[in-house]
């Protein structure tokens, strides 16, 4: 379902963030990106819904290459992928609900929704994806009131509603205590076998990364090192990646 | 802390240097407040300063202000030696530090004093000051001596209780008065003879759609006053200085285009007593309370 | 080993270096401005003999000043209401993260900082020429700005908002209005409240120096106290000014703090519902309201309106053909001003790093001392510059020296009013962590919270220097230098041409400032 071709990104034009990418995802995988800091796994990530411009290469989603979309019609397509980062990115002022329903506005015409018009069905799905992530007490609460990981639920609330093919997580549990961490990673496991929604997310914990996924996608200096099965991941391998030169 | 206390005592040291190496020689200050109802824009004194200079054989440093209080302040303190400024200024100077006014000077007319005037339009249906009551009046500001203080008193003068006759307002300027005159917004208009004249690129139409109603008494003119603690000889060697430009021919042509003045005249403190009295008659206390 | 030595040893000359630099650049603005410590020695009993007459507040003219404070109060509140209506639709159109359209916004950005160089004495001198009655032009200059101010905050603020929240609305397939509506509006309630606040105290402060040039409000009866050196009924004023002043912090403390945390409840889902519909009816009618309200105490009929309008564009077009024929008087001025209002920023920076240690609570020695120091700073707030510079020109005489003290002083207050703000609200953690390595209360300040907020200060600093550029204008009015002679008589003259000219110069230089500083403070 997600292909991916000569991918390059640069930032500044000369030092690239990604250096030619080939890889190929099929629905319903669980992959993990592993890889020291700085070595183009946000980037990598960003520029599956084109939050970042590559500078060469394509990628296609369902066979659409989406770098050649126009602006309605690549909103069309971001529709489909959930998003979540490491800070969550919450409206803090909005109520949960509120910010639950933002997933819907790719769904939405500015018009309704300038005036914060949501349907029946905005609603129940909103309210169900709360319920999923066990978060239905705090509906009407500010996002600012509540803690690291109830914020994340609320992000993965928020990505469920957009009723998406494939979630992009990047570092989703980075800034939580390990506890919290399982039951986020529980959660992606729950989506993922139940919704067969294809879950692409980048870890720096390697053990978790062992644990949840399927696949893993080793990226250093923006290169591929290593794209296999969890089981064949070898610890030379992994010292490598983490090796500073 | 020790560092910070060094630094600080490096700062302290450093601007005092500054401060000690402007060796004081002897000058004179002048300050000059133009009058508002004057003809013509003061822009620098430097010209007059200069003559001034030469005249005393004392080096005269001069500074204009848009406003008084800071010149009145000034010869209280004695930081400014002598200045021109307008005769209520005068008065108020008088009052706290006992400065003295020397001279006076002359308006186009030879004259040592002016007057304000009462503006109405030519269609309105005032045609003496009895006609005011129940109208709008503008006066320029309550600091003026012209726009407000000699007018106002006029009016009271007139039996009109301007606090309960009239609706007043304040414009903020002769020019801002005549405007507001002209656009209708008030019926009656005060300002000095003849803003009309000096604003009618502004309001070329002011001449014909304006009439005048009446004038108030004479205000003397811009005075020339020394602060309090003077010594009477350079008091007099001012007065004659002054008195000798205006003689001689470049003196009085410098006089006339730049500060439209034509001459000076001995003036005496009781010249100013029409202005304690407009005062009193207009309720303003010059004394602070005890 | 070795590059640490030279780390240190390099350290250490580039702080004597910048010290240095520091102290030569006071040395010729000292020069520039002729501070003299012979002169302000020998002036102070002279200025302490004027600042007793100001300790006798006349406490009965109190009561006749309450009508004018509350003239004062309704065209501050007013012209911030419409400041900051106005200015919210306008921030969205120039903030560069979600400018619709660049050229736009960069059209409208260069307008707006031009119109911010010009002083507020200036605008209702401007204002009061073109619709010449009193109140309105006073409300229409405090609403350019308030509107100013106000544009410029909610500006930075949603400058502020991190690209990733932005993303995060746009990776779902919001639109640009959806983004606009999800993540920058649920901000701006408060923030407005906040901004609203902010303008409302500037633009009290403002309508002081209003009463100059005859817009109404306190400030008339004040320069007419102040003209007639009544300084008992001159102090009464400040003394009203100060509490008003202070009774809206405690109310925007209130508001801030209590009314808006307490957020709606819900019940159901239905309800909730209910209330996203209501809100589409309530947030417009209560923005007409706040608009009706502030419309109908303009007291302008329409007609007058547009003849002020055809008087204002008679004064444009002649401003517009600009007489350089004042050029040397401008250079003179403009320089002058520019030194004090340096001079100003240094000084009073000085003055503000050490007194906002004292006043801050977290670092203050102790609590008596702090609370005392807010009062102080607080009422030297209050002064408006020209009074202080008043007192200076006793002491000092004429010249730029009286003019930079005074604005010296204010400045002070500013600054540590803000700086100890920033001290409180970033304290706690970084003193706790250096207090935990054995060090005094002293030593954490120098080595943990001055570091790390010192650029916030520069940022402070720099700030006020424009801001003092503008008000070195004012100075000019009693002859404490600057450009301001110039500039208001040439207003008072009708000389648009030349008001057109000078006007230029300062904003020239304003910008040029503007521009100086944002690379000293990226740098």
């Amino acid at each position: 379902m997600l292909k991916i071709e000569d991918l390059t990104v640069s930032y500044d034009g000369k030092t690239l963030a990604i250096d030619n990418i080939n890889t190929e995802i099929k629905q319903g995988e669980f992959v993990g990106i592993i890889g020291s800091s700085g070595s183009g796994k946000s980037t990598l990530l960003k520029s599956i819904n084109l939050l970042v411009t590559p500078l060469s290469g394509k990628v296609y989603i369902d066979d659409v290459d989406i770098t050649k979309l126009n602006n309605s019609q690549l909103r069309n397509i971001r529709r489909q992928i959930g998003f979540i980062f490491q800070d969550y990115n919450l409206i803090e002022k909005s109520t949960v609900i509120d910010n639950v329903l933002i997933g819907r506005l790719g769904y939405k015409s500015s018009l309704k929704s300038f005036f914060g018009l949501f349907n029946d069905e905005d609603y129940e799905s909103a309210s169900n994806a709360l319920r999923q992530v066990g978060l239905s007490k705090k509906m009407f609460e500010r996002a600012e009131e509540l803690s690291g990981g109830q914020k994340q639920r609320v992000a993965i609330a928020k990505t469920l509603c957009q009723k998406p093919k494939i979630i992009l997580a990047d570092e989703p549990v980075s800034s939580l205590d390990i506890a919290t961490s399982q039951s986020i990673m529980d959660y992606f496991k729950v989506i993922n076998d139940e919704k067969n929604i294809t879950i692409m997310i980048n870890l720096h914990d390697v053990n978790l990364a062992k644990k949840y996924c399927h696949r893993i996608i080793a990226l250093k200096n923006g290169k591929i090192l290593y794209d296999g099965k969890v089981g064949d991941l070898r610890d030379e391998l992994l010292k490598e990646l983490y090796s500073q030169e | 802390m020790k560092r910070a206390i060094a630094l600080l005592l490096i700062v302290v040291l450093a601007i005092s240097i500054v401060g000690c190496t402007s060796k004081e020689e002897e000058v004179i200050k002048m300050g000059f407040v133009p009058m508002k109802d004057g003809d013509s824009l003061i822009e620098s004194v430097e010209p007059l300063t200069e003559m001034l200079s030469k005249e005393l054989g004392v080096k005269v440093e001069g500074f204009t202000a848009t406003n008084y209080v800071g010149v009145v302040e000034g010869l209280g303190s004695g930081q400014v030696d002598f200045g021109f400024i307008p005769p209520f200024a005068y008065v108020l100077a008088n009052e706290e530090s006992n400065a003295e006014v020397i001279l006076t000077a002359l308006n186009k007319s030879g004259e040592a004093k002016y007057r304000s005037q009462f503006l109405v339009r030519k269609d309105s249906d005032i045609t003496s000051f009895s006609d005011i009551k129940g109208k709008k009046v503008a006066f320029v500001d309550p600091s003026s001596t012209s726009g407000y203080l000699f007018p106002g008193a006029h009016l009271i003068n007139e039996g009109i209780d301007i606090e309960k006759d009239i609706e007043y307002v304040y414009a903020g300027g002769h020019d801002k008065a005549l405007q507001l005159l002209l656009n209708g917004d008030v019926d009656v208009a005060t300002t000095f003879v003849d803003a009309r004249d000096r604003y009618k690129e502004d309001f070329p139409e002011a001449m014909e759609k304006t009439e005048v109603l009446g004038y108030t008494d004479y205000i003397p003119n811009i005075s020339v006053t020394v602060k309090g603690d003077m010594e009477e000889e350079l008091k007099d060697k001012i007065k004659v200085a002054l008195l000798n430009i205006a003689k001689t021919e470049e003196g009085s042509e410098l006089l006339k285009t730049l500060f439209n003045m034509y001459g000076f005249e001995e003036a005496t403190d009781a010249d100013y007593d029409i202005i304690r009295t407009t005062a009193k008659t207009m309720n303003i206390d010059l004394k602070e309370a005890e | 080993m070795n590059s640490l030595k030279n780390y240190i040893a390099k350290n250490k000359i580039h702080k004597s270096l910048y010290f240095l630099g520091a102290i030569a650049i006071l040395i010729f603005l000292g020069f520039k401005v002729e501070f003299d410590f012979v002169k302000l020695h020998k002036g102070i009993p002279s200025m302490l003999n004027l600042f007793q007459r100001m300790l006798k507040p006349n406490i009965s003219y109190g009561v006749e000043a309450f009508d004018k404070l509350i003239e004062t109060i309704q065209i501050a509140i007013v012209s911030s209401i419409l400041g900051v209506l106005v200015a919210l639709p306008f921030s969205l159109l120039i903030a560069d993260n979600i400018a619709p359209n660049r050229y736009i916004s960069a059209i409208l950005s260069g307008v707006f900082s031009f119109l911010r160089t010009i002083p507020s004495l200036i605008w209702a001198a401007i204002l009061v020429s073109i619709f010449s009655v009193g109140k309105f032009s006073g409300i229409v200059a405090l609403t350019i700005i308030a509107f100013l101010i106000a544009l410029k905050l909610f500006r930075e603020y949603i400058e502020g908002i991190k690209e990733n929240q932005l993303n995060s609305i746009k990776s779902v397939g919001a639109n640009s209005t959806q983004v606009l509506r999800y993540c920058v509006l649920p901000h701006i309630l408060e923030l407005s409240i906040s901004i609203f606040f902010i303008v409302l105290e500037t633009n009290i402060r403002g309508a002081t120096i209003l009463g100059l040039v005859g817009a109404g409000g306190i400030g008339q009866i004040m320069w007419r106290d102040l003209n007639h050196l009544r300084y008992d009924n001159l102090s009464t004023l400040i003394l009203i000014l100060f509490f008003t002043i202070l009774i809206i912090d405690v109310l925007s403390l209130f508001v801030r703090k209590y009314l808006i945390k307490k957020a709606v409840r819900f019940k159901s889902i239905d309800n909730y519902k209910k209330f996203q519909l209501f809100k589409i009816f309530y947030i417009p009618i209560l923005v007409i309201i706040l608009f009706l309200f502030a419309f109908s105490s303009l007291n302008i009929t329409y007609d007058r309106f547009i003849l002020g309008l055809g008087q204002g564009k008679d004064v444009i077009s002649r401003m517009i053909r600009i007489d350089p024929s004042c050029f040397s008087k401008l250079i003179e001025g403009i320089l002058e001003s520019f030194f004090i209002a340096v001079f100003a920023t240094i000084v009073g920076g000085l003055f503000a790093l050490v007194l906002s240690y004292l006043t801050a609570y977290n670092t203050s020695p102790s609590k008596g001392v702090s609370i005392f120091l807010k009062g102080v700073i607080n009422i030297l707030r209050t002064f408006p510059p020209i009074v202080t510079a008043i007192i200076f020109f006793r002491g000092v005489g004429p010249g730029p020296m009286a003019g930079a003290m005074a604005l010296s002083i204010y400045t002070t207050g500013v600054l540590t009013k803000m700086y100890s703000e920033v001290l409180e609200n970033e304290g706690k953690n970084i003193q706790a962590s250096i207090t935990t390595t054995g060090a005094t209360n002293l030593q954490s300040y120098r080595h943990g919270l001055l570091p790390h907020t010192f650029p916030t200060f520069i940022r402070l600093a720099l700030y006020r220097l424009e801001s003092n550029i503008r008000n070195s204008t004012i100075l000019g009015v009693i002859g404490a230098g600057g450009i301001g002679t110039t500039l208001v008589m040439n207003i008072m003259w009708r000389n648009w041409e030349k008001v057109g000219f000078l006007l230029l110069g300062i904003s020239i230089m304003i910008i040029i400032i503007d521009k100086l500083s944002q690379m000293v403070s990226n740098y």
